[in-house]
């Protein structure tokens, strides 16, 4: 019933130097929507919070072929800003599915991407599009892939005292833009996680695919890259046999477990049936 | 227009809007304390030790209570006395109660809870109601694990077995269901300068809470007022349950001598409170190859959970109401009441009819696709009607034309104009499996739309007959009273028995009240119940509110009218009083057509001095019913009603989408337009979420999705089109011709989506709920 | 280190509260214990109902996932900050009474939040839109039909925009 001891800092300097000095009971707090609830289930007691929500870290802004996008951004921003949804729609789509209007108005993507919980929405899209993760310390700055940086469940390389500073976000070319998707299956259609989502960035040039990156959502450790369905696609023209052939290979891939939710066996089945339906999108579109 | 068939505002919805409702967690005394539960996170399991003085040391703790502490007051069973308040030894089901904590602050309480040392041993459990009966099975109690049995034989089910031409034989599992009312279950208990407990208490039913505090404190139950909250949903989750926190809160204040308050944390209350009763139903359908039905046989294990509590009376309902509204002459049901180690079974919303209507109405489908009818028309050569009016109790439905008038509607519903032209014999064979689903429509069945390969649309129907009010067995319970004071400016104040719950009883009330007494709708006043304002009129379940309360009103009504008619013809130089009609905020002479108003007439009553106030009251007529053999007149009268639905399946995913529900529904005559619609719009939605989402995950009796975040119910993105057709026939027995709607509104729902699924894949469908996972599975392997 | 003492400074309904409350206390406590605003309700603690949505700086957020700490400085809307001060109803509570949104009232005061702040949007109010809006207030009573109902009739500029039901209504 210790309360944890609070503070505010308005600089991500102050954030920092407070995180470092005050060690492994720690914890930042972001938007909040996680942290609180397991806070109060008694699943986590820091002793310190540091409120991070006063350090900036909440800007979008394009640097010619990438997009760094603020950690302390929340869903609803995202929804909000042109290039996000113009140019990285898988992203968007994912923040939309992020639980509803409240939720989204308080979740950051970098508290979505920190908690690496294998069902996170916008970290799926994120491995998907291949960002990289900005993390600052007292020491220095570093990045790491996204799929580097989630370990585990609840694991993440964020090293003591360190901080998610931003994401950057690799600008695909235009037409990317019509091939991307993120979609997910709950138990309902709005205000629930995942049982399985797959997002999907593809990139087509003259009815050949250039490029497939897919991530697989709530089966596995860790959003998953299905490598050999991404290789099955790459060079290829889509057709709906090698839609349906890839999507299998997806499921193949896939590493699910049997939970109050959903058996491992259904999960495998839905990562296939998202597969494909991006695959489809794509070869229609 | 206002009064009965009005559309009022309703009475509380300003201070709802406005945050200004008090419910029970915004009530905060001088001095109050906060109450805690320390609850069994495993069961069955013996208490080895449970070692409290340390939590009795923490600071800010006042007390802790165990079953020790309470001597022989430690029972809290309604119908049977085999559960106590605090466990003694034995933990019998996950949430039972095992200390209560009591202190100046909740994060004391908490420090309490923390503090009490607790070592266990566990014990074998009962986990598959199905075993529960097994030789072998570990007994939840020592007097072994079937409560009771109960039974309908009518007729000679082996005639029908000899002449049947087809046999349809399934196993259903029907799901249970959390109430998930919005406000979790609180009660505040405020001791009474005088000696007695006031009790603030969310609630359906405060006469049971009065009961079950008065015997907990050994008080009379004059010392003991209970005052209802305004109450954040119901839907029979707070019929007994609140009994349970009221007696705890109830203890803490006595001890205390200071108001204690328990409000229950979202997580125990889905883990601990009541819960709709899963259901196994083994069904045998016996039919010639006309479609008539010749007979049915089944057999019902109905899973309690570790205690009785009401999974006595609501398998009664199920048992009576299995066969459903058809003329079945042959008919044997065993419906057996099971203990286990599971959730604990209770009211809910239909009461056990929903459970076996899904069985009922899928039963009809197969039948209709075995002999090659349309599923309407098979529904009509079984129905009962003026010439065939006995049902499977032996009694006789009145006014039987009112099935008819409810298929009628249903044939001339929108949805039911494409799929009345199924026939589609071929598709589904009656072991359910067709060639192949994923191919093309193999034949111009109409309810299988296919959007494409992916997508696929069926339309189901149900149809159903509910008893009103409470079983023959409740009969005892059934009565209520009313106060009604009219005031000398022509306001009125009204006391009811029945509570306000969300579903607007108050309204029907004043409704009811205005047009039978000639007052003005907006000054009459109507408040929640108050025990020692209005004597015990029973539970507030049933569908009975609109139907106790309003002729309760009405026959204070009468007793007022005795006395204001006089005066109003004294005011209208009219003859005869008698002839006087009562016309909305007031009298009207036939002759002159003058009028009078009841401002006026009330100010006469009062400047005479003549008793301004009457107390109303109601009871139904006894009826014959013999339990043993399920025959007899069950209930006071019956309603009809039928659900048309459209769904479209994902047949990737499993996900399943409700497009639209047309609900038809029999009600005698629509009291308040608003609310009924609000009834039935949310009874349609309510079932949808229990026949398409709301899964209780159970390990070992442990509920694995306790949270609105596991256990989902449907939000505004979720919830279908809901039209409506209302059928206004008056009950000779209803005040105003009404009927009653808050059960009726959710028994066909999951029948006709079961349905719509079964048509949509060609594939029965034997289990409720129809979750995404099942939903695939049914369509087998990819 | 130790964390200084901070004094909260927060807006609520227009009126400045300066507290020594406890940051880490729960936004949704503060408002209910500390000021007595009940209308916000507790239904679930885990963000997962939306019965104690209120505003901050005019988003709808849930207020028992937000610290005080958290809102300090801020302008937070209860339901109680609605209306005209003088017990008149503001237009979406105004519709909620009139359409029969409300039942048994307890996820209305967070219905009503979420309704304002759409309704204070740019966004059309389509069915579509309402319904997503709404999706994380959850209400068991209602089937949602009369909300929406409701928060599209505030939308509506129409005066005749309250004919959205099935069947013919008398208004009063």
């Amino acid at each position: 019933m210790n309360e944890p001891r609070y503070y505010r800092p308005k600089k991500i300097t102050e954030a920092l130097t407070i995180l470092s000095g005050e060690g492994a009971g720690a914890r930042p707090l972001g938007g909040g929507t996680d942290l609180l609830v397991r806070m109060r289930v008694g699943h986590m007691k820091p002793s310190v919070l540091v409120d991070i929500g006063r350090i900036g870290l909440d800007t979008i802004h394009p640097t010619g072929d990438a997009v760094v996008i603020g950690a302390m951004c929340t869903m609803t921003q995202l929804l909000g800003d042109a290039v996000v949804v113009r140019q990285l729609p898988a992203l968007a789509q994912a923040a939309s599915k992020v639980g509803a209007a409240q939720i989204q108005n308080m979740a950051t993507v970098g508290g979505n991407v920190c908690n690496a919980s294998p069902a996170a929405d916008t970290a799926c899209a994120l491995v998907a599009l291949e960002a990289r993760v900005m993390l600052r310390s007292v020491g220095g700055v570093r990045s790491l892939p996204i799929g580097e940086f989630l370990r585990g469940p609840g694991t993440t390389a964020l090293a003591p005292g360190e901080l998610l500073e931003a994401f950057s976000i690799p600008l695909l070319p235009d037409d990317t833009a019509a091939h991307q998707s993120f979609n997910k299956v709950g138990g309902r259609n709005a205000l629930v996680c995942s049982l399985t989502a797959v997002a999907g960035v593809t990139q087509i040039t003259d009815g050949v695919v250039q490029q497939c990156r897919l991530a697989l959502a709530a089966v596995g450790p860790t959003c998953l890259r299905p490598s050999r369905a991404e290789a099955l696609v790459h060079g290829e023209p889509l057709t709906e046999e090698l839609c349906r052939t890839a999507a299998a290979a997806a499921a193949a891939q896939a590493q699910p477990i049997d939970d109050h939710r959903a058996t491992g066996e259904y999960r495998r089945r839905l990562v296939a049936a998202l597969v494909r339906e991006h695959l489809l999108e794509c070869m229609k579109s | 227009m206002s009064g009965v068939g009005g559309r009022s505002i309703r009475p509380d919805a300003a201070a709802k809007v406005q945050g200004k409702q008090p419910y029970v967690g915004d009530i905060h005394p001088p001095g109050m304390l906060h109450a805690a539960i320390l609850a069994s996170d495993q069961a069955p399991a013996r208490i080895l030790r449970l070692d409290v003085a340390a939590a009795r040391q923490v600071e800010g703790v006042l007390a802790v209570v165990t079953a020790a502490d309470l001597g022989d007051k430690n029972r809290i069973g309604i119908i049977f006395d085999d559960q106590p308040l605090l466990v003694e030894t034995e933990i019998r089901m996950v949430g039972e109660r095992l200390a209560l904590v009591v202190a100046e602050t909740p994060a004391a309480c908490q420090a309490g809870l923390e503090a009490v040392a607790l070592e266990t041993e566990p014990l074998p459990g009962v986990y598959d109601a199905e075993h529960a009966l097994d030789a072998d099975a570990p007994q939840v109690h020592p007097d072994g694990n079937l409560i009771r049995t109960f039974s309908v034989d009518r007729g000679d089910l082996s005639s029908a077995l000899d002449t049947a031409e087809v046999v349809i034989e399934e196993t259903y599992r029907i799901g249970g269901q959390e109430h998930a009312y919005l406000e979790p279950q609180g009660c505040l208990a405020v001791p009474a300068p005088t000696g007695g407990m006031w009790l603030y208490s969310s609630t359906q039913c405060p006469f049971y809470v009065r009961s079950a505090v008065a015997k907990v404190l050994d008080l009379p139950l004059a010392e003991v007022r209970v005052l209802q909250t305004p109450t954040g949903g119901g839907f029979g989750g707070k019929e007994d349950y609140p009994n349970e926190i009221a007696a705890c809160a109830a203890l803490l204040a006595q001890r205390t001598r200071r108001p204690v308050r328990l409000l229950l944390p979202r997580e125990l209350d889905f883990q601990a409170s009541t819960k709709r009763h899963s259901m196994t139903v083994h069904h045998k359908l016996y039919a010639d190859s006309s479609g008539c039905i010749l007979g049915v046989d089944a057999e019902v294990i109905v899973d309690a959970g570790a205690y009785v509590g009401m999974s006595t009376v609501v398998s009664e309902r199920a048992n009576t109401s299995l066969v459903g509204p058809y003329a079945v002459d042959n008919v044997r049901i065993r419906t057996q009441v099971v203990r286990t180690n599971n959730l604990f079974g209770g009211p809910f919303r239909g009461f056990g009819a929903p459970q076996v209507t899904v069985v009922h109405e899928c039963q009809m489908d197969r039948l209709a696709r075995q002999v090659g009818l349309p599923p309407l028309q098979v529904r009509r050569l079984n129905a009962l009607t003026p010439d065939r009016p006995l049902w499977s109790t032996g009694e006789t439905i009145a006014q039987t034309e009112r099935l008819g008038a409810v298929l009628d509607a249903l044939a001339d519903s929108e949805v039911m104009t494409d799929s009345e032209v199924m026939t589609d014999s071929e598709v589904m064979t009656d072991s359910g499996v067709t060639a192949d689903v994923h191919g093309p429509a193999a034949s111009p069945a109409a309810s299988l739309v296919e959007d494409d390969e992916r997508y696929r649309q069926g339309t189901g129907i149900s149809v159903f007959i509910y008893g009103a009010n409470l079983h023959h067995g409740g009969q005892p319970l059934d009565r209520g009273g009313a106060l009604v004071q009219v005031q000398a400016d022509g306001s009125v104040s009204v006391a009811i028995g029945v509570t306000e719950m969300g579903q607007g009883a108050l309204t029907a009330a004043r409704a009811i009240a205005a047009t039978a007494l000639g007052a003005d709708e907006e000054r009459i006043r109507i408040t929640e119940v108050d025990t020692d304002m209005v004597a015990d009129s029973g539970p507030t379940v049933a569908s009975r509110a609109t139907l106790v309360g309003g002729r309760a009103i009405c026959d204070a009504a009468d007793q007022l009218q005795a006395r204001l008619l006089p005066l109003a013809a004294e005011l209208l130089d009219a003859p005869d009083p008698d002839a006087l009609v009562v016309v909305e905020g007031g009298f009207e002479s036939p002759d002159t057509k003058r009028r009078v108003a009841f401002e006026e007439v009330a100010a006469l009553l009062h400047a005479r001095r003549e008793n301004p106030a009457a107390v109303g009251w109601y009871r139904s007529k006894p009826r014959d019913y013999d339990a043993e053999t399920g025959q007899g007149q069950a209930y006071m009268f019956y309603s009809f009603g039928a659900h048309a639905t459209r769904v479209r399946v994902d047949t990737w995913t499993g996900k399943l989408e409700v497009l639209s529900i047309t609900a038809i529904h029999d009600v005698g005559r629509v009291i308040h337009a608003t609310a009924i619609e609000g009834q039935v719009e949310g009874g349609a939605v309510q079932a949808m979420g229990w026949a398409c989402m709301e899964n209780l995950s159970l390990q070992e009796g442990k509920l694995m999705n306790p949270s609105f975040a596991d256990y989902l119910i449907p939000t505004a993105v979720d919830a279908p089109t809901v039209n409506m057709v209302f059928l206004e026939d008056p009950e000779p027995l209803g005040p105003f011709g009404a009927r009653g709607i808050g059960e009726p509104s959710f028994i066909p729902g999951a029948a006709a989506i079961a349905n719509a699924v079964a048509a949509a894949l060609g594939r029965p469908v034997t289990t409720i709920p129809l979750i995404p996972e099942r939903i695939l599975n049914m369509l087998g392997k990819e | 280190m130790s964390a200084p003492a901070i004094k909260i400074r927060i807006t609520v309904n227009g009126t400045v509260h300066v507290t020594d409350a406890s940051p880490t206390m729960r936004l949704l406590d503060f408002l209910r214990n500390e000021l007595g605003l009940t209308g916000a309700k507790e239904g679930c603690g885990g963000g997962e109902c939306g019965a104690c949505t209120v505003l901050v700086d005019g988003a709808p957020i849930c207020s028992c996932l937000m610290v005080l700490g958290s809102a300090a400085e801020r302008q937070v809307t209860t339901v109680e900050g609605l209306g005209d001060g003088a017990g008149g109803l503001d237009p979406v509570q105004q519709a909620f009474v009139e359409e029969g949104a409300v039942q048994c009232g307890y996820c209305t005061p967070g219905l009503v939040m979420s309704a304002r702040a759409l309704v204070d949007s740019d966004k059309e109010l389509t069915d579509e839109v309402v319904r997503t809006a709404l999706a994380g207030n959850i209400c068991r009573c209602t089937g949602y039909k009369k909300v929406v109902d409701a928060v599209r009739k505030v939308g509506a500029a129409a005066p005749d925009a309250q004919a959205t039901s099935d069947h013919s209504k008398e208004q009063p």
